[in-house]
């Protein structure tokens, strides 16, 4: 009797062991080919996402620094001690002010090695400004008037925002984080 | 035994798959939710950025639309002002539709992306704010996104430029201290505010004929007529010794009268009245430059902003007008106009005020035209470091119009201060006094001039106003000049008038009139044309602006209070 109940089992159980099978390996290829899929999404919204991050970045950084020198600095002095990258361009006064504000020299010098003049119109009130903070970014800033634009580019990528550049001295003066 | 553990085992493939399912997919979602939760972030980063900047954009053009308007208000918006019972909220009302007029304040910005967008630029007052506090608000969108910067002002009412305190002038002569009359016709009232004792003079050759004369000062002079003579003397014939007056009527036939003052000689009711002060003008500050414009053919304006006119154009009269109703306050380093050409400006209903650090006018000149009026200032020494900034000395033209009538009170030249007492201002107006000018050379001088020290030489026709509000200035005009002037303003100087006829009014703090031929002629005077601010002490609301007439846009764009921009 209990031979045979034993052999019965054993016959169900082989059966449902080979279907078993059969449906965990459809399964777990459907769920690893899901997960692979779901993974490279990830890792490519990741990245981009990050890109996207680089991108605004570039952009507020190069918006925070136009905002701080354009309104401290004649538009058309700040294109000449950009386009000589000398420190000695720019006016007493704003020298003065760099020299009380802590890191203001450093940032300075920075912001003038960062950007290149591609354009200069002083007649029309136009600039334009290119840099290669790195990764593979470039930032094109255009001021017309005193109107700020700023475009990243990264590959097929890019993000654009504008401002306006105050007269007066109303942007705080402060290096980037 | 083999068997049973067998048997058990048996199904655990499909429990081990499951739970490696349950783990992949609890990982991969994990990581799918983490992603699109990063992104998520990331985009609102991005839009909150976005928004900010759009908010910082239209709240920093707002504030340059907003100095704008309040630099430029025409004779409209600030009658509304003048009659509202609540000018701040009319001031908030212009500002508003100058800034939805140029394009923000009710909708985006024209031309823009719709991804991001700046609108609802506006100057507000909150209703829990104090008088003559604002607030430039400014939301910025981007796609969902919206950020609010509100930036304060404060101090826009009590900046506008205002009519005089009050101040009216009903005397052909106002004096404040020493009146000496040595000669000539005065037709209207005198008054003399604090006379010094025997420096009210009369000379032997004065024929006075004032409707009243009215001598001010209550403590000193409540007086009979007796003390009166005290206080009055007049020359001897050779001019020289004083004696005083022993009669009330017309003495010894002799050209010496004083007529009909029974009645009206004191004048010691109730008015009190009391010599006016002035706030001096200052020179605006302005970044604000001309852009080069043709006149004709010929450059009028350079490159660097000069107003240049020095070779004879031959040009119609709709090319010859430059329109500077755009701007409120220009910069011009130099304004050079000679070879007879004559330079219409088109103010339109606007108050332009130009800074300048030199200006020469040879033959030729300005013409205003327009409801507004302009003024130029000229920097002073030490700021332009110009030999000699000003410079008319051959003019032949210089005028402004109303309804086609010469109107000396539509240019005023405001003169820096650096002149003493021995550098005086020469004014020779007309390089050919005593020739009869015609033809192109027409004479027509018709301005007003604030400056300190100046002699009046030589002038055929001389429709000048002349205000002079330094310490002790002095201004003389001599025998030679004509003067066809309303006022003369020289209330801490002296002025010795020796000219012939003039209408209006002079006031001065010490004043001579003398030879025979003057005669000055009362004539009404609008004291609020003039860039100063006079105040009449007697005002009891003397030092309070607020209830003043405003006449004008800001002048000064630091005498407001702007704050930062903050969310």
């Amino acid at each position: 009797m209990n031979m045979t109940c034993s052999l019965e089992k054993r016959q169900d159980n082989e059966g449902s062991t080979l279907a078993e099978v059969i449906i965990a390996i459809l399964l777990l290829s459907i769920v690893i080919v899901s997960g692979l899929g779901i993974l490279t999404s990830t890792i490519k919204l990741n990245a981009r996402t990050k890109e996207r991050d680089l991108l605004l970045e570039s952009t507020t950084n190069a918006i925070d620094e136009f905002m701080v020198f354009g309104s401290r600095i004649n538009l058309d002095d700040l294109s000449v001690a950009v386009q000589n990258n000398n420190y000695n361009n720019l006016s007493n006064s704003f020298k003065q002010e760099l020299k009380y504000s802590n890191y203001g020299i450093d940032y300075t010098y920075e912001f003038l090695n960062k950007y290149e003049l591609k354009q200069a119109d002083k007649n029309n009130e136009y600039y334009e400004y290119q840099s290669n903070p790195g990764n593979g970014v470039v930032v094109d800033v255009t001021i017309k008037g005193r109107e700020l634009t700023v475009k990243s580019t990264r590959k097929d990528q890019y993000y654009e925002a504008k401002n306006w550049i105050p007269e007066k001295n109303e942007v705080p003066f402060e290096a980037p984080n | 035994m083999i068997k049973n553990i067998k048997n058990r085992n048996e199904g655990s493939a499909i429990l081990g798959v499951l739970l490696a399912i349950i783990l992949i997919f609890t990982a991969a979602s994990t990581a799918g939710v983490l992603a699109i939760n990063n992104q998520k972030m990331s985009n609102k980063d991005m839009e909150d950025k976005s928004s900010y900047y759009m908010s910082e954009y239209g709240i920093y053009q707002a504030r340059v639309l907003v100095l704008e308007k309040l630099k430029n208000l025409n004779r409209e918006e600030i009658n509304k002002i003048n009659n509202s019972d609540k000018p701040e909220e009319a001031i908030a009302i212009i500002v508003d539709e100058y800034l939805s007029e140029k394009g923000k304040g009710s909708g985006e910005l024209n031309g823009e992306p719709a991804s991001y967008k700046t609108s609802f630029v506006s100057l507000g007052i909150d209703s829990w704010v104090k008088e003559d506090i604002y607030e430039i608000r400014s939301e910025g969108f981007s796609k969902g996104v919206k950020t609010t910067l509100r930036m304060p002002v404060t101090s826009i009412l009590s900046s506008l430029q205002r009519k005089p305190m009050d101040f009216k002038i009903e005397e052909a002569v106002l004096v404040e201290e020493n009146f000496v009359f040595e000669g000539g016709t005065i037709n209207g009232k005198v008054g003399v505010i604090n006379p010094k004792k025997d420096v009210i003079t009369l000379g032997n050759a004065t024929t006075f004929t004032p409707e009243k004369m009215n001598i001010y000062n209550y403590n000193r002079f409540l007086a009979t007529p007796q003390e009166m003579v005290k206080f009055l003397h007049r020359l001897d014939a050779s001019g020289s010794a004083k004696y005083l007056f022993e009669t009330e009527s017309c003495m010894n036939g002799s050209t010496i009268c004083i007529v009909d003052y029974k009645k009206d000689i004191w004048n010691l009711s109730t008015e009190k009245r009391k010599f006016p002060t002035v706030v001096q003008p200052e020179i605006p500050e302005t970044k604000n430059k001309l852009k080069p414009m043709k006149y004709g053919n010929v450059d009028a304006v350079t490159n660097d902003g000069n107003l240049i006119l020095t070779r004879a154009q031959w040009v119609s009269d709709n090319q010859r007008i430059l329109n500077f109703s755009e701007y409120g306050t220009v910069y011009v380093p130099e304004i050079n106009i000679s070879m007879g050409q004559v330079l219409p400006i088109d103010v339109g209903n606007n108050h332009v005020n130009i800074v300048t650090d030199k200006i020469t006018i040879g033959s030729g000149g300005i013409e205003v035209i327009g409801e507004g009026s302009l003024t130029i200032y000229v920097t002073d020494y030490e700021k332009s470091r110009v030999r000699d900034p000003f410079n008319i000395s051959g003019a032949t033209f210089i005028a402004g119009k109303t309804d086609g009538k010469i109107d000396n009170t539509k240019i005023t030249f405001v003169v820096g201060k650096h002149r003493t007492p021995n550098d005086k201002m020469k004014l020779r107006i007309n390089g050919w006094s005593g020739e009869t000018v015609n033809g192109y050379y027409e004479t027509k001088l018709s301005y007003s001039l604030i400056a300190s020290n100046i002699d009046v030489e030589s002038s055929s026709y001389n429709d000048l106003n002349m205000i002079l509000h330094g310490e002790n200035d002095t201004l003389y005009i001599t025998q030679a000049s004509a003067i066809n002037s309303k006022l003369i303003f020289v209330p801490y100087g002296k002025v010795d008038y020796a000219a012939n006829n003039y209408d209006g009014s002079i006031i001065a703090k010490d004043f001579t009139i003398k030879n025979a031929a003057p005669v000055i002629t009362y004539a009404p005077v609008d004291f609020g044309k003039f860039p100063i601010e006079i105040h009449d002490p007697s005002n009891t609301n003397g030092g309070d602006s607020s209830n003043t007439t405003i006449t004008g846009g800001i002048t000064n764009e630091h005498d407001l209070l702007i704050g930062k921009a903050t969310r």
